[in-house]
């Protein structure tokens, strides 16, 4: 396993050693360490997969939108033995065509190096041993093809008026957004499911996952809004995000009951088993605060914890946790 | 809103900045009782917080009944994300649940540093200040077919 530092914050710099590299001499997983950081899988010089918390994989992109369903998904990671096995599952099924995956796969790929190159970089490490690709492209894909698109698509969000972090920012609906999505036929398609999904708590990154649509894709559009006037950020970290507090039994919000919640799940209702009664613990609405004796049991565990981590060896010591 | 409510709300919050995926987290009594959430209006927080303590609860009892001592976290994965419940001492619990594409060991790593800190502002104890772990890469882990919260890391 070798150590490639990489300077700066982003940046694709580390991509450059796949293109320097002579082919047919790279296999293995070159790992990202960073946020949202990610693995790049290589195959004889090619790459297979370029996974990343960052961005949707192809997986997502199947069954977020709908193309495939669970059942056959599932079917289909337990039939196909490895990477290859998944994809050739996936077209001997006649759910997805041999050409479609390629291309699925070329575009999952690109958008994770879009979210590695993006984010913060902290180092790569290239293991030579593993291609722990969970579904590889049939064919394979062009590193400097890759390189090329990714760099030009990063340049390209640089270059749209409001910088938009795909990972940090949190965007909301603004009055005259909401005044539009209740007009009839006002804002169809991508731009309509993307805004409805803007509520401050999701960022261009959650809401790709949650549509199965590229992270670039909705990283645009929600830049387009913001530029619009339809979006705006919501309140940093830490403060209420507009429109959606945080929810607790003392304030319990005013909100309907999930759509597609089974009928007959258990629901619980703080008191209503009247084990408050029984118990010497304060009922949970109010200020909720443990008894005095659980308090000094979770001390003394704590303490002896602390004192385990104090051992003169150090092996467990973690700092900044020995507070309680 | 009291100030240690505000202390556990911004704690669920500085989680789910610190792990990419994670979207709905919550802080319940041992027994699930809600606490506190941070969650999206489409989550039924409190059957949630009484469904998390019951699959923490299996856990315990298996890790108990298989002789592999105190239970410290149980997660699940699902094919469109994932469910890590975390125990605060004996009264209290953290669950957190991700998307598709949350590195779960990294949200253990935090999410356990986050159940140490709400140990502390549930018990009046100081908290300690937030230590950022190190960044490891992890690729996501492979989605599969289980539907139920399973038990993995009883100890």
């Amino acid at each position: 396993m070798s150590e490639i530092a990489v300077p700066g914050r982003a940046g694709l710099g580390f991509a450059r050693i796949l293109t320097g590299t002579p082919r047919e001499l790279i296999s293995g997983t070159l790992l990202v360490a960073g946020d949202p950081g990610g693995a790049i899988h290589l195959r004889n010089g090619a790459i297979a997969e370029v996974a990343s918390p960052g961005a949707p994989g192809v997986d997502t992109l199947l069954l977020r939108s709908g193309r495939i369903g669970e059942a056959d998904w599932a079917a289909a990671l337990r039939r196909g033995a490895d990477a290859e096995g998944v994809g050739a599952e996936l077209v001997s099924r006649d759910l997805v065509g041999v050409a479609e995956l390629q291309l699925l796969c070329e575009m999952a790929a690109l958008d994770g190096a879009l979210a590695v190159g993006l984010g913060r970089i902290d180092g790569v490490t290239l293991d030579p041993e593993v291609c722990a690709a969970r579904l590889a492209a049939p064919h394979g894909i062009e590193p400097e093809w890759l390189l090329q698109e990714a760099e030009r698509r990063i340049r390209a969000l640089g270059s749209r008026g409001p910088a938009l972090s795909p990972f940090r920012d949190r965007p909301v609906r603004t009055a005259a957004a909401t005044a539009l999505l209740e007009g009839a036929g006002a804002v169809t398609g991508e731009r309509r499911e993307i805004l409805l999904r803007t509520d401050g708590r999701r960022s261009a990154r959650d809401i790709a996952f949650l549509l199965g649509r590229s992270l670039y894709a909705v990283t645009v559009e929600l830049s387009r809004l913001l530029a619009e006037g339809l979006l705006e950020r919501a309140a940093a970290a830490g403060a209420e995000p507009a429109g959606n507090e945080g929810t607790s039994p003392e304030a319990p919000p005013d909100r309907p009951a999930p759509p597609d919640r089974p009928a007959g799940l258990p629901h619980r209702r703080p008191g209503a088993s009247g084990i408050t009664d029984v118990l010497p613990v304060p009922p949970v609405a109010g200020h909720w605060r443990p008894s005095a004796a659980l308090i000094a049991r979770y001390r003394a565990r704590h303490e002896a914890r602390v004192g385990t981590h104090d051992a003169p060896d150090g092996t467990h010591g973690t700092p900044g946790t020995g507070g309680l | 809103m009291t100030t240690t409510d505000a202390q556990l709300i911004a704690e669920l919050r500085d989680l789910r900045d610190r792990v990419v995926g994670v979207t709905d987290v919550l802080v319940a009594s041992a027994d699930g009782l809600l606490i506190t959430a941070e969650t999206d209006r489409a989550v039924d927080a409190e059957a949630l917080a009484a469904l998390t303590a019951a699959a923490l609860g299996v856990a315990r009892r298996t890790g108990a009944l298989a002789g592999r001592g105190l239970l410290d976290h149980a997660s699940a994965r699902f094919t469109g994300g994932c469910l890590t419940a975390h125990a605060i001492g004996e009264t209290a619990l953290i669950g957190v649940l991700g998307d598709a594409g949350t590195d779960l060991g990294r949200l253990n790593t935090e999410a356990r540093a986050s159940a140490e800190r709400i140990g502390g502002l549930l018990t009046g104890a100081p908290a300690a200040p937030v230590v950022p772990a190190p960044v490891v890469p992890a690729p996501p882990a492979h989605p599969t077919t289980t539907h139920a919260p399973a038990p993995e890391g009883a100890r």
